[in-house]
């Protein structure tokens, strides 16, 4: 390489590092917590369990369950119904002020899904979980904060390429893995640098073009709406919201039909983001750890009880599930989970050794120069 | 930048061997527990900590280098 191509790549390496250095440090100290949040959450939760019965006990009439929620919040508005992921017993109604008001500060009430009966509503926002999370996604800044992540991730990326290319004269006379303890910190931790960042680097990039891919989950949504979804509904589209809708239990049963094979996750009532103004969206998955995150929704006509229509995601919304395990880390089990904590920590000593050398270097540069250039390296 | 040829110098091939064995076992990991479960997530995150280990072998290796060099690099 020319000392002029280095000097390019170095420029390259240190300024798309120094922008994104703090951001990053962030992501992964928030990301930490929330490789185990459904630990953490177990731990600390105080929820009303849901009875517990022998297996393959037969549910609740998802009417009788939505029925039973809904006393609970006279005046509000039903978005969503979610089988609880991690504990099949309890289903959760996800619900609003307002029809039409964005789902985002929607609060959750538990039903029992075997007895139909309510259980409570915990409030999510005060965890330390959903506090993580909202930094982690978007700094509770909504789109712009997430999208700004996003750029932060590229420059990351960025940052990781360019390293590859810095590393091969930085280990021109070492073997790998040398870390010169006897030496000055900066040489030790510009060996650790280039150590740690040579072993994390695979999954550093997959994690962080993952994660930025994540920050488009909005954008993806909006797409999907204009292309496929409106595609599907076809001519009923931007028909009022019914004032009359047919039993969710017979939704969910046509879908189920139609997709035997599959499992149901969670139904968008008409009107809401994921589906038309007159349709159910019933979005089932597969059973296998790929098909589990890839949804295929189901629309029903909400006016009749008619299957409207179902095909697979596009492309675009399936690289977005598929790019969340990889970013979340959980689809191993706990063995994984505590790999990628260790890769996340090993990340942020990449970070900080990183930024240590961005800082003793132009500290080193602005000093006055009574020393040879080597010799301040080495002191 | 200048260039005293004193040491020996390691090749391209020698200097990104190991880097390029830890990221195909990293992507390997990554993939594998990503197919299945059981078996595949064991292969998998058992690969994916192949790295760790080595970094930590490193970290605590002593350092076999000469201490402090004189001027010139």
């Amino acid at each position: 390489m020319t000392p002029k191509a280095l000097r390019r790549w170095s420029w390259v390496h240190t300024w798309s590092s120094v922008v994104c250095t703090l951001f990053m440090l962030m992501l992964c100290l928030t990301g930490l917590p929330l490789i185990f949040h459904h630990e953490i959450d177990d731990f600390f939760g105080d929820e009303v369990p849901a009875a517990s019965v022998p297996a393959g006990s037969p549910k609740a009439d998802l009417d009788t369950v939505v029925a039973n929620g809904m006393a609970q919040a006279p005046g509000e508005f039903l978005h969503f119904l979610i089988w609880d992921h991690d504990d099949p017993n309890v289903v959760f109604l996800s619900v609003a002020k307002q029809f039409d008001a964005p789902s985002v500060n929607n609060r959750f009430i538990r039903v029992d899904a075997h007895t139909g009966e309510y259980l409570d509503s915990p409030d999510f926002t005060s965890r330390f979980t959903y506090i993580m999370l909202k930094l982690h996604t978007d700094m509770f800044a909504g789109l712009p904060g997430k999208l700004f992540l996003g750029l932060m991730g590229l420059l990351f990326c960025v940052a990781i390429v360019s390293g590859v290319v810095l590393y091969a004269p930085s280990m021109r006379k070492l073997d790998f893995g040398t870390v010169r303890t006897k030496r000055s910190r900066l040489i030790r931790w510009l060996d650790l640098h280039n150590l740690l960042g040579a072993v994390v680097i695979v999954w550093a990039l997959v994690v962080g073009f993952t994660g930025v891919i994540n920050t488009w989950a909005d954008l993806v949504l909006k797409l999907w709406q204009f292309d496929q979804l409106s595609e599907m509904v076809g001519p009923y589209n931007n028909e009022p919201v019914p004032k009359q809708i047919v039993s969710v239990q017979q939704a969910v049963q046509t879908a189920q039909d139609k997709l035997p094979h599959m499992t149901p996750l969670f139904v968008a009532y008409p009107g809401t983001v994921f589906t038309s103004t007159t349709h159910f969206a019933i979005f089932l998955n597969g059973d296998t750890p790929v098909t589990s995150r890839l949804l295929q929704p189901v629309l029903i006509d909400a006016r009749d009880g008619r299957f409207t229509d179902t095909r697979v995601m596009p492309w675009y919304v399936t690289t977005l599930f598929l790019s969340q395990p990889l970013h979340f880390g959980d689809y191993g089990g706990m063995p994984l989970k505590i790999v990628w904590a260790l890769l996340d920590i090993l990340t942020i000593a990449v970070l900080i050794t990183g930024l240590y050398l961005w800082v003793a270097r132009r500290r080193r540069a602005r000093a006055p120069a009574r020393l040879p250039r080597a010799e301040a390296a080495t002191s | 930048m200048t260039d005293p040829k004193k040491r020996r110098h390691r090749s391209l091939t020698q200097i990104f061997l190991v880097p390029t064995i830890l990221g195909v076992l990293s992507a390997i990991g990554l993939v594998i527990a990503l197919i299945g479960d059981g078996i595949y997530d064991l292969i998998g995150w058992k690969t994916l900590a192949v790295p760790l280990v080595l970094a930590g072998w490193h970290m605590m290796r002593p350092d076999r280098t000469e201490g402090r060099r004189p001027a010139g690099r």
